[in-house]
This record gives C-alpha cells, sequence and structure tokens, in this order.
C-alpha cells in the first residue's frame, strides 16, 4: 500500500477554504501520525480521503496504490482497501452491527477462502471480546446508543474485522480511559504487525505512549508544517504547537 | 358612503353569503361547533345575543423610526387593502373583517429599528397591520386588557394582527389577547427573503375563544413561535397555528396550553415541493388541570418535499406527580404547587403582561378548587 | 371464469359472479340462497345493503373518485377444486406461489392454513388438531352453517355493525369467503394460524369478512398474506375483520399486504379487548392503488392494551392512507403505536390516527409514534393525529419525524464498502426493523426483498 496526497486544496460546502496544499506520502505498512491543534484541518483531511460529499476538493492529487483515489466513490475506496473510522459516531438504528460489518466483509472480499458466516461471527466474537466490547452491542443497530468509548471500539473492531490495506484513524483516542486506550492502542499494534498501515489522527499524545510511530507530521492552518519521528510528538506534548506559528486556518474538529 | 362601510357591507355580504362551512350557522341564535369537529363531547353552545363593541380606544407608544397611522384612513391604499382582505374563507375570520373599526397600520422604515408597545385601552375588536420594510428591526407587544372570562353582558370581539416582513428584516412580537367573554383573535405573517419572526403569542378564552395563526415562512426565513393558550374552567379554546415553508426555511413552533375547560390545539405545518432544505418542529404540550379538563391535539406535517427535516410531537396528561411531590415536599400545598407549575409553564410570556393578572381567579381561584378540596 | 362473463354480469349471475350496478335486492337474495344461507343472515345481508345505499362515499381522507363502484364485479367461485395437499395445487396456481416468493417452508409448515383462492377457501389444512383443541377454524361460508349460534353472536353486532360505514355495509351486504376462527376458554393455540389469499381475477372485489373469538384466557396468532398480479381495470378489496379478546385473552393479527396496484383496499379492522386482553396489529402494507387501513382497538375492559405495529412502502401512485384507532373506554387501559413508512417515486404514506380518551376512564396511557422516510423527489408524507383526551387524568403522548436518508449515514456505510444503493437497502431495512421483527421470519425475509428491491428502483 502506499498513499501519496499532492497539494491537495480543499473547502467545506459552504466554500469556505480548509486545506491548503496538503502533501505528503505513506509507505507500505507503519504507523504514520497526524498531529495539530483544533482547526487545522485533520479531519477534513480524514473525511476528504474517505470521499465525504461534505467537502470539495478543488485541486490536487491522491493515489492510493497507484489509483487515483478522487475519481472514486466512497464505496469503492473501501473496497480498495481504505478504512476510516470516524470521529463523529455515526447511528444507523435497526442495522445490526454484526451485520452489517459481515455484508461488508462479504462486499470486499469474494470468492474462495472467504470465511463462512459461522467462522466469521466466531471470529467477529473474539475480537470484540479483545477489544471488551460487549458481545450483545454486536446485536444492536449500528452505533446505536453506544457511548464515547464504545463508539470507538466499535470503529476499531470494524477496522480489525475489516483488514483494510490502510486504516484512518480519526481521534480513536478521544474519550476512552485509561484501560481502554491501551486495548485499541494493542489493536492497532495487532494490525500494523500483520503488515497493514494505519494513519493515526490526534491532538494528544496519549496514545503515542502505547504505540511507537514512524513518521509524525504536525498539520496547521490546512497544510503539512513539519515531519519528523517521536521526538517531535513530545516537543508537542511539552510546548503544544506555537513554534509553528499562531495563525490558524481550518474550522473542522 | 365611506369606505368604512363599503368595507364592512362586503365582509357581511361575504359573511352571509357563506354556507355553513365549518361552523354551523346559527340555529336559534346559536353557533354550534359541532359541525368542524365532530367530536360530541365538544359540541358547545355558542353564547346567545352577542353584541360588537365599536367604542373605545388603543394606546400606541413607542420609539424608533416607525409610523402608526390609523387604518381607516389608510383603506384606499392598494396594499393595505390587499392586507385587509387577507382572510380565508372562515366564517369567524370574516367576522373579524366585519366587526373592526380600530386599527393601525405600523410601518417601520427600512434599515430602522422600532420599539412598540400597543394597549388596548377598552375591549374592541381591532386590527393591527405590521410593515416592516427590508433591514428594519420591529420589537412589538400587543395586549388587551385581562378581566373576568364570563360576564353576563357578551360581548363579541374578532381581531387580527397581520405582520408583512420584508427581506432581511427582523421581528419580534408578542401578544396576548382574549380574556372577553366570546373572543376571536387571528395572526398572520410573511415572512420575506431571510427574515426573521419571534412570536409569543398568548390567548386566554373566555367562554368561547379562538385562536388561529397561518404564517409563511419564505426562503431563507426563520421563525421562532411559542403560541399558549389558557382555558379556565367551563371555557372553551380553539387554538390553530399553521405554517407553510419556502427553501431553506426553518420553523420552531411550540404550541402550549393549560387546560381546565375544554381545550383544541391543532399545528399544521406544511412543506410543499421545491421547499429543500426546510427544517421544521412542532410541539404540542397540553396540561390538564382539574376534573372537567378535556382536550383535543393534532399536530400534523404535510410533506412533499424530501430534502427537509421535519419533526411533530404531542404530549397531553395532567400535570407530574413527581414535580408536583417535588414541590410539596418543600412545603407548598397542592394548590400553590399547581400555580407555581402553570406558571412556569408560561412564563416565556412574562415579558408580555405579568403573569398574576392573567392567572389571578383563573388558577388560584375557584378553578383548582375541587381538585384541591378533594385531596385536603 | 371467462372474459365474456365479467363484461356481462346478469349472464354470469348464476355462475355466481354479478357487477355492483346490478346490485339489488333480488341478486342479494339469490346470492343467500345459493348459499344456504338460514334467514337471518340474508336479514342481515339485505339491512347492510340498505344501510350501504344510503350512506355516500366518504369525502375525507383520501380521494376516492377513481373508484368506479359500479364496474366492479364481485363473488367469483374458484376455478380450482377443492384439493387435499398442497401438491394437488393446479400448476398455475404454484407458479403464483413461486411468483409471489411463497417460502418452500411456508408451503410446508402452515399451521391449520387455509388458502383462499378466489373468493373461497378452498384448501384447508391441520384443522384436525386446531379441533382437538375445541378450535373452530373454517371458512365464514361454512361456519354460518356449521355454528350458526356463534356466527350470530359475533357476525356484525357489536364490533363492526352495518352502519359503520359504506363499505363495512358493501361488505355486510355481497360478503363471501374470510374465516371464523373461535379459540374456546383458556386454550392457546401454540402455531400461528395462517391463510394465504389471493384474488386473481380482472375487476374482482373481494369482500371476505373474517371473525376471530379468543374467549377469556385464550391466546391465538392469525396471519394473512394477500397478493394479487397486475390488472388492468382498477378493483376493489373492501374486506372486515372483526376480533373479539376476551378477558386476559391475547390476539395477534399480522397482514402482509401486497395488492396489485390497481386495487382499492379499503379495509375495516376493528378489536374489542375485554379486561386484561391484549390485542396486536401487525400491518405491513405494500400493494394495492390506495389503502385507507385504521385497525381499531376499543379498550373496552380495566387494564386492557393494544399495539399497533405498522410498516408500509407507498411507491409510484399509490396512496397509503394507515393509522390506529385507540379508543380507552376503561380505565388503565394502554396503548402503544409504531409506525415507519416509506415513500417512493410519486408516493404518498399518511398515517392518520385517533386516539380517544373517554371520560370516566382513569389511568389510561397512549403512545403513539410515527416516522416518515422520502427517498424519491416525488415522494410526499403526511401525518394527522388527532387525540380526544376527555378524561383529564391521561397520558397521551404522540411523536413523529420526517425527512430523507441521512447522507452522514450513507457516506459511512459507503466508507465501509457498500455501494450506494445497497446502503439505501440497509438503512431503510433498520429503518423498518423495530416493525418486521414483529412479522414472522419468513414473510419478513421475502418483505425485506421486496422493500430493498423497490428501494433500488425507486432511487435510480
Amino acid at each position: 500500500m502506499t498513499l501519496n496526497v499532492e497539494d491537495l486544496y480543499v473547502s467545506a460546502k459552504n466554500g469556505k477554504d480548509i486545506l491548503n496544499g496538503v502533501s505528503f506520502t505513506l509507505p507500505d505498512g507503519g504507523v504514520h501520525v497526524i498531529m495539530g491543534p483544533n482547526g487545522s484541518g485533520k479531519s477534513t483531511l480524514a473525511l476528504t480521503l474517505a470521499g465525504s460529499p461534505d467537502f470539495v476538493v478543488k485541486s490536487g492529487k491522491v493515489e492510493f496504490d497507484g489509483v487515483d483515489l478522487l475519481s472514486l466513490g466512497p464505496d469503492q475506496r473501501a473496497k480498495k482497501g481504505l478504512f476510516l473510522a470516524f470521529q463523529k459516531q455515526v447511528e444507523i438504528p435497526g442495522v445490526p452491527l454484526k451485520d452489517m460489518i459481515w455484508e461488508a466483509y462479504r462486499v470486499r472480499w469474494s470468492g474462495s477462502g472467504r470465511p463462512s458466516i459461522i467462522d466469521f461471527r466466531k471470529n467477529l466474537s473474539a475480537t470484540a471480546s479483545t477489544l471488551s466490547f460487549p458481545e450483545t452491542f454486536l446485536e444492536r443497530g449500528v452505533n446505536e446508543g453506544f457511548s464515547g468509548g464504545e463508539g470507538k471500539k466499535s470503529e476499531v473492531l470494524q477496522m480489525l474485522m475489516l483488514k483494510p490495506k490502510l486504516a484512518i484513524l480519526d481521534e480513536v483516542d478521544s474519550g476512552l480511559d485509561v484501560d481502554s486506550l491501551r486495548v485499541v492502542a494493542d489493536a492497532i499494534k495487532r494490525f500494523v504487525e500483520d503488515g497493514h498501515s494505519a494513519l493515526i489522527i490526534t491532538h494528544h499524545f496519549d496514545l503515542l505512549n502505547y504505540i511507537e510511530p514512524d513518521v509524525v507530521y504536525v498539520m496547521k492552518g490546512g497544510k503539512i508544517v513539519d515531519e519528523g519521528d517521536i521526538t517531535l510528538a513530545r516537543i508537542i506534548e511539552r510546548e503544544g504547537y506555537s513554534r509553528w506559528g499562531g495563525e490558524q486556518a481550518g474550522r473542522d474538529d | 358612503m365611506s369606505e368604512y362601510e363599503a368595507f364592512r357591507l362586503m365582509a357581511e355580504s361575504r359573511y352571509r353569503s357563506l354556507s355553513p362551512l365549518k361552523w354551523k350557522e346559527m340555529k336559534d341564535g346559536r353557533l354550534i361547533y359541532r359541525e368542524e369537529l365532530k367530536y360530541s363531547d365538544f359540541a358547545m353552545d355558542f353564547p346567545e345575543g352577542f353584541e360588537i363593541p365599536d367604542e373605545g380606544g388603543f394606546e400606541v407608544k413607542g420609539e424608533g423610526g416607525f409610523e402608526a397611522t390609523p387604518l381607516l384612513s389608510k383603506v384606499h391604499d392598494d396594499w393595505v387593502a390587499r392586507q385587509l382582505q387577507r382572510l380565508s374563507e372562515d366564517k369567524v375570520e370574516l367576522l373579524s373583517l366585519a366587526g373592526w373599526k380600530h386599527g393601525y397600520l405600523i410601518e417601520v422604515k427600512s434599515g430602522e429599528t422600532a420599539t412598540l408597545k400597543i394597549s388596548l385601552v377598552d375591549r374592541l375588536p381591532f386590527r393591527l397591520v405590521f410593515r416592516v420594510r427590508k433591514g428594519a428591526s420591529l420589537s412589538a407587544t400587543v395586549v388587551t386588557p385581562s378581566g373576568a372570562q364570563h360576564e353576563e353582558n357578551v360581548k363579541l370581539l374578532a381581531s387580527r394582527i397581520d405582520v408583512t416582513c420584508e427581506p432581511g428584516s427582523n421581528v419580534d412580537i408578542a401578544y396576548k389577547a382574549g380574556s372577553s367573554p366570546v373572543e376571536f383573535i387571528g395572526f398572520s405573517a410573511d415572512l420575506g427573503i431571510s427574515s426573521s419572526l419571534k412570536l409569543d403569542a398568548l390567548h386566554v378564552a373566555g367562554s368561547y375563544g379562538r385562536h388561529f395563526g397561518d404564517v409563511n415562512v419564505g426562503q431563507g426565513a426563520r421563525l421562532s413561535a411559542r403560541v399558549a393558550e389558557l382555558i379556565p374552567k367551563s371555557s372553551f379554546g380553539d387554538s390553530m397555528f399553521n405554517v407553510r415553508h419556502a427553501s431553506q426555511s426553518e420553523s420552531e413552533v411550540e404550541m402550549r396550553a393549560a387546560v381546565l375547560g375544554k381545550g383544541v390545539i391543532r399545528g399544521l405545518t406544511s412543506i410543499p415541493k421545491g421547499a429543500v432544505g426546510s427544517n421544521a418542529n412542532l410541539q404540542e404540550r397540553v396540561i390538564m388541570v382539574g376534573e372537567e379538563a378535556k382536550a383535543i391535539t393534532s399536530p400534523s406535517l404535510d410533506i412533499y418535499e424530501k430534502e427537509v427535516q421535519a419533526r411533530h410531537g404531542s404530549w397531553s396528561g395532567r400535570i407530574g406527580d413527581r414535580e408536583l411531590f417535588y414541590l410539596e415536599s418543600r412545603g407548598l400545598s397542592e394548590k400553590e404547587a399547581i400555580s407555581l407549575l402553570i406558571r412556569g409553564f408560561f412564563s416565556p410570556f412574562e415579558r408580555i403582561v405579568p403573569l398574576e393578572e392573567v392567572l389571578e381567579g383563573i388558577v388560584l381561584g375557584r378553578d383548582l378548587g375541587e381538585r384541591s378540596e378533594d385531596k385536603t | 371464469m371467462k372474459e365474456k362473463d365479467i363484461l356481462d354480469g346478469e349472464a354470469s349471475r348464476l355462475e355466481g359472479m354479478t357487477e355492483l350496478k346490478h346490485l339489488n335486492e333480488e341478486v342479494v337474495t339469490s346470492l343467500s340462497r345459493e348459499k344456504g344461507e338460514p334467514d337471518w343472515m340474508l336479514k342481515k345481508r339485505l339491512y347492510s345493503l340498505s344501510v350501504f345505499e344510503s350512506k355516500p362515499i366518504p369525502t375525507w381522507g383520501v380521494d376516492l373518485s377513481g373508484l368506479k363502484l359500479d364496474d366492479l364485479a364481485y363473488y367469483v367461485k374458484p376455478d380450482v377444486e377443492k384439493v387435499d395437499s398442497l401438491s394437488d395445487l393446479p400448476a398455475d396456481l404454484k407458479k403464483t406461489f413461486d411468483a409471489l416468493g411463497i417460502p418452500e417452508a411456508e408451503r410446508n409448515f402452515l399451521a391449520g392454513n387455509g388458502i383462499m383462492y378466489q373468493s373461497e377457501v378452498i384448501y384447508e389444512r391441520m384443522k384436525d388438531r386446531l379441533a382437538k383443541q375445541g378450535v373452530i377454524f373454517m371458512s365464514m361460508d361454512e361456519a354460518v352453517k356449521k355454528h350458526p349460534d356463534l356466527v350470530q353472536k359475533y357476525f356484525m353486532t357489536r364490533c363492526v355493525p352495518p352502519t359503520y360505514h359504506k363499505f363495512a355495509a358493501l361488505n355486510g351486504a355481497i360478503w363471501s369467503g374470510g374465516t371464523f376462527l373461535y379459540v374456546p376458554k383458556g386454550v392457546k393455540v401454540s402455531m400461528p394460524v395462517q391463510v394465504y389469499y389471493l384474488v386473481d381475477h380482472p375487476s374482482m372485489g373481494q369482500f371476505e369478512h373474517t371473525v376471530i373469538v379468543a374467549e377469556d384466557d385464550a391466546s391465538v396468532e392469525y396471519i394473512e398474506g394477500c397478493s394479487a398480479p397486475m390488472y388492468v381495470k382498477g378493483g376493489l378489496h373492501a374486506g372486515i375483520m372483526e376480533i373479539f379478546v376476551g378477558k386476559r385473552a391475547r390476539v395477534r393479527v399480522t397482514t402482509i399486504q401486497n395488492w396489485s396496484k390497481n386495487i382499492y383496499n379499503l379495509v375495516t379492522k376493528r378489536a374489542i379487548v375485554e379486561e386484561e386482553g391484549k390485542m396486536e396489529w401487525v400491518e405491513a402494507s405494500l400493494g394495492s392503488k390506495v389503502t385507507m387501513l385504521y385497525p381499531a382497538s376499543v379498550l373496552a375492559g380495566r387494564g386492557a392494551r393494544a399495539e399497533h405495529f405498522y410498516v408500509s412502502m407507498a411507491g409510484d401512485g399509490q396512496v397509503l392512507d394507515t393509522g390506529a384507532k385507540i379508543v380507552h373506554a376503561a380505565p388503565d387501559t394502554s396503548a402503544y403505536v409504531l409506525s415507519r413508512s416509506i415513500s417512493k417515486g410519486s408516493g404518498r404514506a399518511i398515517y392518520r390516527g385517533q386516539v380517544r380518551v373517554n371520560p370516566g376512564a382513569t389511568g389510561c396511557s397512549s403512545s403513539v409514534k410515527c416516522d416518515s422516510l422520502l427517498i424519491s423527489d416525488e415522494s410526499s408524507t403526511a401525518t394527522f393525529p388527532t387525540e380526544e383526551v376527555y378524561e383529564p387524568d391521561a397520558d397521551v403522548s404522540h411523536e413523529a419525524t420526517a425527512g430523507r436518508i441521512a447522507e452522514e449515514q450513507l457516506f459511512y456505510l459507503m466508507s465501509r464498502g457498500f455501494s450506494e444503493e445497497e446502503a439505501r437497502g440497509l438503512i431503510v431495512r433498520g429503518f423498518m426493523e423495530p416493525v418486521t421483527k414483529k412479522i414472522p421470519l419468513e414473510y419478513a425475509v421475502e418483505f425485506n426483498k421486496i422493500v430493498e428491491a423497490e428501494v433500488k428502483n425507486g432511487v435510480a
């Protein structure tokens, strides 16, 4: 998997500019982190990569495994192996979570070698229990009545089950207590160790206590303004984002 | 023949020409509600031998860039004439056209701001026409006299308030009407592009009261309305509020009623085809107090456009035992607790008129007698 | 029935068929005689006929001006003879079953089922088993002869009298077919009693009449589904269902309605529920040109309860007007209504309901929830609830929402790899789920399939 974002300009539906020339490249595998203050455009970037209809790409290029991502609909992107763990909980009442995950798995992995629904369900239950995600929640509608923490776990569970090439995790660490944070971090580690890539979007350092990132990007004012390793994240933890200037653009988070 | 007489004649002939449409026509001097509603328990006799008073006066006080002109002097004006004829084919509404003699045209000039207080000195049928020009702001309160709901000498009052909010205007209107034995109050508003209207309307039913509202919410306009009905014991009150949406418009309508007598609370929100992006919320809340209370609620939605969000809800029932218990545990008697809760229910209207004035003798007095005596 | 017979009502009368324009006392009398009915039934028919003639077509609600009563034909004898097992059914009927997607499991596992084909129950099974419990389950026509006392007690008496409305009166005059189900005191019928009936004749109105009686402490579940292929001429279905729920008894009625899109489906359903009894209505409406369906529950005994679950999908040109009518006539009664509707194409789904709390019925509570989904530009919806509360000691609420599928839900599912169509289908299925879960699984699966297919068409 490779992701290549080149000079991406994105605005909201109301015309407000949010991303002002984002460029970066993710190599295959590993943990990548984008950090940035509130309103820097992180969530917009994540949603744009997943194909959200709420944002308009004005210019720029995004290549995912050599395919022009921007020309694809959200479902086709998912089928190519891109996954977004949503920051804002989306509820779909009446559609049981377990059914949704199975159906999503089925549409992505067709053909022989796919496990039977029974094996899949077993695996789903087992995976849920590694996340301390109550099995009864699988019977509920997608994210229906989930607390913030349960919602995050539901997203991570889907990631583990659907096995995308690249998972973009948008603030998957917010609203989690210490135990849950560790469980989620372990899950992401396992996911990456299996050869998948993760792009973690956060403005906290907490999660990085458990997962060492390969690259840390700093985003501000709708642009990637710096790049480094874990030391960069440590600086941010100490000093905040002031060293990259006071001005901000964007509006999300 | 004066203009006024001409109007009145026209209205009267229209009134008489209407076959019993919604209201059963006077039979032996009585008007029976049965026709429209078909709720047998609601059949209520229309008081006999009413008169339409026409003596008395108005008081218009205010500041800012407005102009108040007696309506009768403006009936030649096409625009005003159109406003005056904005009536449905409803007999009761036509009564208001036939009965009025006193009224004002109040105009707020483009870009100006005005604050107004209009008081009815006497019980009169009246008409008020507001014209708020582009970008202007108006804040107005209209108050009719409070007093007894049931009198020997029955007077019929049918009044209307019509508001035109031109594009970009900002209007805040609060009125308190009713309290007379037989009283109808009609309200209509046209909201121009990107205008906004905040409405607080309180109606106190007399023996027989009717409150009717009709608002067109224009493109990008916003309506926020609280419509309240206080229906004392042995009173009948019918409150109706209709809203029509244009694209990207918003409406938030809350109809409240405290019913000690008989009440009908009807709301209708219509979203025609093409009104994309409109957002509507219609809520009805009726508390029933005392043993005689009866209520009909009907919050309706009619939607022909899918790009919308609409909600409605209603609740009717007695004052919650939990709230009552809470207040009683703080040392209030049941009667005091109920009146406090009703006050809370109407608190948004405190800004128009002191609530004591409205509630006194209705809630604290005889109307609650039975229930609290039962318990204590 | 041949084409000629349909056009020529007089000629076909002897074969048991005529047109409404020829409806008169003589016709009704000969119909009753042909059926070998007792006198009281003939009197009931004639009285109903006089009521039918005196009442106008209702003008409130849905526009019925397209309904040409005069041109309708009624009473058709089945083309097929009585059969002993499902495999003996004529090939074309079996084909119809296949086309309708009646699951194999259903066909082979029908508890006490009867299949109604063209107005008369022609196939009934497992009746013996029910008979052992003392349950009476037979066609109404048969019941009139075999259990006249019982039928006379319940048929169009205090539940749906002929004067209820015009179409009830019409049914009373020329009813044919339908089910009589009687469950004696304390008997609990474990398996649902199912009837799958079909109307398969051009321009035919179907006037079946069903009576269900559950005596004190009894319980029974009754399921019927109906379906019809597309016709050229408009037809009328004006069935009646009368239900008596005894003290502490329970009755659940499930109807899956998929009439062809030119049928006026004007049905009357009413239940009287005694002390601590419980009535459940499950109504899934897909078909018909116009449906006016307002199942009523009269909560007549203290502590009685009614639950109404509706799901409907109004497609192109359809008007589905449904709602619940609840009468709280006794203290401590309660009701819950849940309605979910979808409008697509130029379809219009309407909720029109009424809750009434009678004076003296203290301690009652009623809760109505209805949600509407609009999935195409031309579709529309409306909610017209009325709550009449004549007893202040009541708790009555109504909640409703209307709108389209939320974009964020669509995007969420698409980001999981579902196509837009699939995502819509899933969301709609989820939307209906609170009601469809009340429908027996095999029907629900079928129902969901139809809806998903329709949703896909509707969007494209």
